[in-house]
């Protein structure tokens, strides 16, 4: 015999109850509502497919053999069938090193803006969410971050440790920590304010599962946005170090470090520049669409 | 039933503004015995709210005492204070920013059971999490919704069943009809009342709607600026407020009848706010009735009939 | 009676929005009629359609989701609808004014009370800055601020009074109808007094008409001549004040006054009306009322119920008064 309460009902498991209904998630929803903006659909594509080249690129050419290897016979030939976008000073395939630049240029870039993102999570958040003295702390600390350029800083720091990738990543994602922080912080403080925010409280919840499970999930939207946003930031942040012979150095190839050295040739070859030109174009072209796109999808908050 | 479950001894809270201090709210005490309703009435920047968040230590009193069930709050560390929370709940004023958003109600309902590890077996809790929504009358199949596909009736349910999770003693109801609609209002209102019937839950319900407070509650103590003014067995304070500022408070309330409308009584001036106020009665400059003494001392809270306290200098201390 | 001493004449308004490719039904075939110097308070809930109503007047609909689908609108016998957008503005301030819900928004930030009042004045009555000033001023002291204050900025002044600036900026320029959306919800009981006060004593010393928007049967029982009671975009009973509080006979407002406290006996018991305010992107078919009505019978969700004029002035749309004139409540 089942207890009577267990029998009032035809399921006795959470599993059960919920093979009842059709779940649906607050992600679809929001998916479907980015649909509809066909420019940040347009973005994602192109963002999308660079981003996969990136990710095949070892399939798709040899790094070894063609991006690195130079080829004195056939320099700085025009676009045809044999080089689709011609080759380099050194004889390069250009399409090649398109490719394997948007590798270095990607990984750099996120994981540059995941580390600032780290950083603005915990210093922009904590600021936020306390409030007062250790706000100012961390705020006034970080305005004084914020009155260097960030190339600025990024060069110091890579002056000071060395020009590694690793470094430079680091490099990059501490000058942008100040902006996230900033970002992080105001979106908890439109957060904190909310009653359930209090509500969480009095039922015995610590400081930081309201922040992790009540707060930051409601910031989410705006932070996504600034993401895709600084990532382009980062990206040309890179390429104008490399440009100025601080970033990736040759022969590994980078979109600024291209442009840096073809720019000699730029006046008889300008095939040259315009491809790494047209490739960093097209990728802050598309983040930023997504950027904007994102931000008409998630700001207007779930309302109907 | 009788027994005093919460005694609020000389509660303060001030908060430091830019014009000086703010008494929010200003030596106020009262109990409330178990089972029992105690409506808190006042208009804007009375201090009522601060009142609930200050008993419930979700904001820190400047001083005073708050006794419950026997324990001082005020004494109690961290974790005495998280364990005594499931005594003590708060049900908010807005249904729309006092649910999380990007939360399923039921995960909003299940918080509370969850942090306390009353219950660690995952579908006997979310059995739990079915009942209490059976209670406050909300559909199985609305489990899964989130608050922005719900209406404010419902939400403030949400609201209902996540207070009553971990069976509490004593529930703060800060405003929680105001922003509903007139037919729906009712219908929260009578949910209420069958769960303290029910549950015999003690409520402080904190309102500006004088014919809510009327209908809902025991005892009704009514604040000006901070101060309790009055308070008094409902049936009392309506039938004979002995206050200026309840008397013209009372006689204010739109009443939807067209014979036997009762006289008005206009307060002339605005309400303020008690920024370093002086020690004399705060109602002083609106009262129609004011004498000289009022605006040279501050009158204290004295029982003036048989459970009926009032703060005036126009009434004095019964002898008993 | 004479179409000429009314005011306000609403015919058969049916005003729709498009939302997210849906059509949702806000207004549908609303009559109103408000002789001059008399008020007409529009009772209903959230989504019942009011601020609806009162939009299409001024002709305010939000745009481009707002759309009036049929109907006429006439103020002073000018059709609102023909009019070219000029005279519409012209219209607007100077024969009717709008006052809004909430007095915190609904007041530009910088620029004085008195500018903000004297603005309606120069554009409408061409009058100089100076004299403009003059008269905004006698303005303030009409709703009880002293003059004084006229250079002052909305910030220093509390709620209630800045429903009052409004309520002089709204009038500045003698407008035969005001309308008042919900003028005193966001204020405190007491300054609420204060302000339904000065809204009856402007009905007592001018021929204006006004619309008054609420839902506190306790206001509209303090400065209304007409009342209509509004739910899911129609008005299903409207009368004289009378008419409606001493002898309610739709099931809705029946409701309505079962779910108010007795303020004398706190003893009886609520009786709420079940269920939920409908979905206007999804009205239940027949009588949008009957799935939380308990006289429901099987006509209410199939047909829609017709007019029913009990008397010279009250009208009723509800099926149980259908085959006889005899009240069934």
């Amino acid at each position: 015999m089942m207890p009577a309460s267990a029998t009032a009902r035809p399921f006795t498991t959470k599993k059960e109850f919920y093979a009842q209904f059709k779940k649906k998630s607050i992600a679809y929803e929001l998916w479907l509502r980015f649909l509809k903006n066909k420019t940040a659909v347009i973005g994602l594509v192109i963002f999308g497919s660079i981003v996969v080249v990136a990710i095949i690129a070892p399939w798709i050419t040899d790094y070894k053999n063609v991006v690195i290897k130079m080829n004195i016979a056939e320099r700085l030939q025009p676009p045809g069938s044999n080089h689709w976008l011609g080759t380099d000073e050194l004889g390069r395939d250009i399409l090649a090193r398109i490719i394997y630049g948007a590798r270095v240029s990607l990984v750099i870039g996120i994981s540059a803006i995941a580390v600032s993102l780290l950083i603005g999570l915990v210093l922009g958040g904590a600021a936020g969410y306390y409030g007062g003295r250790i706000d100012s702390i961390i705020m006034r600390a970080m305005d004084v971050f914020l009155s260097l350029p960030d190339v600025l800083l990024a060069l110091a720091i890579i002056a000071a440790f060395g020009n590694t990738k690793v470094n430079l990543t680091i490099a990059i994602g501490l000058a942008f920590s100040p902006k996230f922080s900033r970002v992080v912080r105001s979106a908890v403080m439109g957060v904190r304010d909310n009653e359930y925010i209090e509500a969480a409280r009095s039922i015995g919840a610590l400081d930081w599962r309201i922040i992790a499970r009540h707060v930051l999930p409601n910031c989410i939207g705006p932070i996504i946005v600034q993401v895709t946003l600084y990532v382009a930031n980062a990206i040309l942040t890179i390429a104008a170090l490399s440009f100025i012979g601080l970033g990736i150095q040759p022969p590994t190839p980078e979109w600024g470090n291209m442009l840096a050295s073809g720019r000699t040739f730029m006046r008889d070859f300008p095939h040259i520049v315009m491809a790494p030109g047209l490739a960093i174009f097209f990728t802050i072209l598309a983040l930023n669409l997504l950027g904007d796109g994102l931000r008409d999808t998630l700001d207007p908050r779930l309302k109907h | 039933m009788g027994e005093t479950l919460l005694e609020v001894k000389n509660l303060k809270k001030y908060f430091r503004v830019a014009a000086g201090t703010l008494h929010a709210v200003d030596d106020v005490s009262f109990t409330i015995d178990q089972g029992h309703t105690l409506g808190i009435v006042g208009e804007s920047g009375c201090g009522k709210t601060t009142l609930g968040r200050t008993i419930l230590r979700l904001i820190e009193p400047t001083s005073g005492e708050m006794v419950f069930g026997g324990k001082d709050l005020r004494k109690l560390g961290t974790r005495e204070m998280r364990y005594m929370r499931r005594e003590m709940q708060i049900i908010f004023q807005d249904p729309y920013s006092s649910l999380n958003p990007r939360k399923p109600i039921a995960e909003t309902i299940e918080e509370p059971i969850l942090l306390a590890g009353l219950i660690p077996d995952t579908d006997k809790r979310f059995m739990r999490v079915l009942e209490l929504m059976d209670t406050v009358g909300l559909a199985e199949r609305l489990i899964n919704t989130y608050p922005h596909e719900l209406d404010g009736g419902r939400r403030q349910r949400v609201g209902i069943a996540r207070a009553l999770a971990m069976n509490p003693k004593f529930i703060v109801c800060d405003e929680p009809v105001s922003s509903l609609d007139v037919s729906i209002q009712a219908q929260i209102l009578n949910l209420m009342k069958t769960i303290q019937r029910d549950t015999g839950v003690t409520y402080l319900f904190i309102t500006h709607d004088l014919s809510v407070v009327n209908h809902f509650s025991d005892d009704i103590a009514v604040m000006y600026l901070g101060r309790l003014v009055e308070k008094a067995p409902a049936e009392a304070l309506f039938q004979e407020p002995l206050h200026p500022y309840t008397e013209a408070l009372l006689s204010a309330i739109p009443v939807p009848r067209i014979h036997n409308r009762r006289e008005r009584i206009l307060l002339k001036g605005e309400l303020t706010s008690p920024i370093n106020p002086e020690p004399v009665c705060r109602f002083a400059a609106r009262c129609t009735k004011c004498m000289d003494i009022c605006t040279k001392e501050e009158p204290p809270l004295i029982e003036a009939r048989p459970k009926h306290f009032v703060a005036c200098h126009l009434h004095k201390a019964m002898v008993s | 009676m004479d179409a000429q001493q009314n005011t306000l004449e609403i015919k058969n308004l049916t005003v729709e929005y498009i939302v997210d490719n849906e059509v949702v039904k806000a207004v549908t075939g609303v009559n109103i009629t408000i002789p001059a110097g008399k008020t007409f308070g529009l009772v209903g809930e959230t989504g019942a359609g009011k601020t609806t109503t009162a939009l299409s007047i001024l002709n305010l609909l939000p745009l481009p989701a707002g759309r009036i689908v049929s109907g006429e609108i006439f103020v002073n016998g000018q059709n609102v609808f023909g009019l070219a957008p000029e005279r519409l503005r012209e219209m607007r301030g100077s024969q009717m004014a709008m006052v809004f819900q909430d007095p915190m928004s609904s007041l530009n930030p910088i620029k004085t009370v008195g500018e903000q009042i004297a603005e309606g004045m120069r554009i409408h009555r061409g009058l100089g800055s100076k004299e403009a000033l003059i008269e905004a001023t006698k303005m303030l002291e009409m709703v009880g601020i002293p003059g004084s204050r006229v250079s002052e900025y909305p910030h220093q002044f509390s709620g209630g009074m800045k429903q009052r600036v409004i309520i002089a900026i709204a009038l500045a320029c003698n407008p035969d109808l005001l309308i008042a959306d919900e003028p005193t919800t966001a204020l405190d009981v007491t300054i609420q007094a204060q302000v339904l006060k000065l809204i009856r004593a402007l009905k007592e010393n001018s021929r204006m008409a006004m619309l008054m928007i609420t839902h506190a049967l306790g206001i509209v029982a303090e400065v209304c001549d007409f009342v209509g009671i509004m739910y899911a975009g129609r008005i299903v009973e409207c009368g004289t004040l009378a008419d409606i509080f001493d002898d309610l006979h739709h099931p809705y407002t029946r409701g309505l006054f079962g779910s108010l406290p007795d303020i004398e006996n706190r003893r009886v018991e609520l009786k709420p009306i079940p269920g939920l305010i409908p979905d206007p992107m999804d009205l239940p078919p027949g009588c949008a009322f009957h799935p939380r009505c308990s006289y429901a019978r099987a006509e209410c969700s199939r047909d829609l119920p017709n007019v029913k004029w009990l008397s010279d002035t009250h009208y009723i749309s509800c099926h149980l008064y259908n085959e006889t004139s005899e009240n069934k409540l």
